[in-house]
């Protein structure tokens, strides 16, 4: 068997560079072109500061202010307010599944976009997958207007939050670095 | 070879280049392709093991970079910065391929011009079981640590050691029998 010594003399005398046996440029310029294109119809979005990085947190973090006071607040208009003999308490526990799970990942969501301070370039996409996210959870959302406490749907709902709220640690933890 | 190896060669042309590019001159960024698409591929495919795949990860790579290089401060070099790029969308595109790939272990089809001068080696890390092969590829050949591996591949810093270990010593024992 080859020594320890003699397989590290090989790895060393590995080029660092391969060449494709085909040239890739005439397949890669069209998707450079089309790239061009389609971000010049977004440097509008991208230059518009009231979508940068600190307003989007701001968003989040407003959304869940609303989604709070609206859930302590609002009772239905036909009860009439009981007697309070102790102060209110906010528990989540007390809320329907979905509002309790929509609370606590908002929430979370909330403070992870405030510790947000730069975005490595590799998660440049960040906000539109964010948005993907989104658009699947106010799918499940609506399906459980449906079917109010629906096992499956509220899995689905934690699996989506879930998943989002890790990718979103993800770049948090990518401009940290 | 290593991470710590990638100076740029020439700074000033190359700063020249990443500029004009960054105002979208395409000519300025073939001759970045042209310069760098040599280390990209080879991460790619000593990663993917499968020459196609490598070649449609090489394009994302510098689909990525056309797109990311507003971004690009100058904070690291540019060929720091692309490889960043290039090792993580080699490794997700990797993750992608784990969870599709049947247990094989069969030899890859790569020409051997592509492989360069080591084609013997380069051969049998490719045959490399898939998660040695990244962990060997990125820890003997990119100068990433076990931790960063670890972190890059999702698994426990451990595990990357002893795929390490195993990876070498499939390769001592194939060159063997060679």
């Amino acid at each position: 068997m080859k020594t320890e010594q003699e397989l590290d003399a090989l790895i060393a005398g590995l080029s660092s560079e391969l060449k494709p046996s085909r040239d890739l440029w005439p397949e890669l310029e069209p998707r450079l072109a089309e790239s061009a294109a389609a971000e010049t119809k977004v440097i509008a979005i991208k230059t518009n500061k009231w979508l940068s990085v600190p307003f989007a947190s701001a968003y989040v973090a407003s959304a869940a202010s609303v989604l709070l006071a609206v859930t302590l607040f609002w009772q239905p208009a036909d009860l009439q307010p009981v007697a309070v003999t102790a102060p209110l308490a906010f528990n989540p526990q007390l809320l329907d599944a979905e509002t309790a799970i929509v609370y606590s990942f908002e929430q979370a969501k909330a403070e992870q976009l405030a510790s947000m301070k730069t975005v490595d370039p590799v998660y440049a996409d960040w906000q539109q997958q964010m948005a993907q996210w989104q658009q699947a959870i106010g799918q499940v959302q609506l399906a459980l207007k449906y079917n109010p406490n629906e096992a499956l749907l509220l899995k689905q709902l934690r699996q989506l939050y879930s998943q989002q709220q890790n990718y979103l640690q993800k770049v948090v933890q990518s401009g940290l670095v | 070879m290593l991470r710590s190896d990638y100076t740029e060669q020439s700074a000033s042309p190359m700063d020249d280049l990443v500029s004009l590019s960054q105002q979208g001159d395409l000519k300025a960024f073939r001759q970045l392709y042209q310069q760098h698409s040599g280390r990209v591929y080879a991460v790619c495919l000593r990663l993917l093991a499968d020459r196609s795949k490598a070649e449609d990860a090489c394009q994302e790579v510098f689909v990525k970079v056309w797109q990311q290089l507003a971004l690009f401060r100058g904070d690291s070099s540019f060929t720091t910065w692309l490889h960043s790029i290039a090792t993580r969308t080699a490794i997700d595109l990797w993750r992608q391929d784990k969870l599709l790939r049947l247990a094989t272990e069969e030899m890859p089809d790569i020409a051997g011009a592509e492989l360069g001068q080591s084609r013997e080696l380069e051969q049998l890390i490719l045959r490399l079981p898939h998660q040695a092969r990244a962990v060997f590829v990125l820890f003997a050949l990119e100068g990433y640590q076990h931790q960063e591996i670890a972190e890059l591949l999702g698994i426990a810093e451990g595990s990357s050691k002893s795929q390490y270990h195993r990876a070498r010593q499939l390769l001592r024992e194939w060159l063997d029998e060679n």
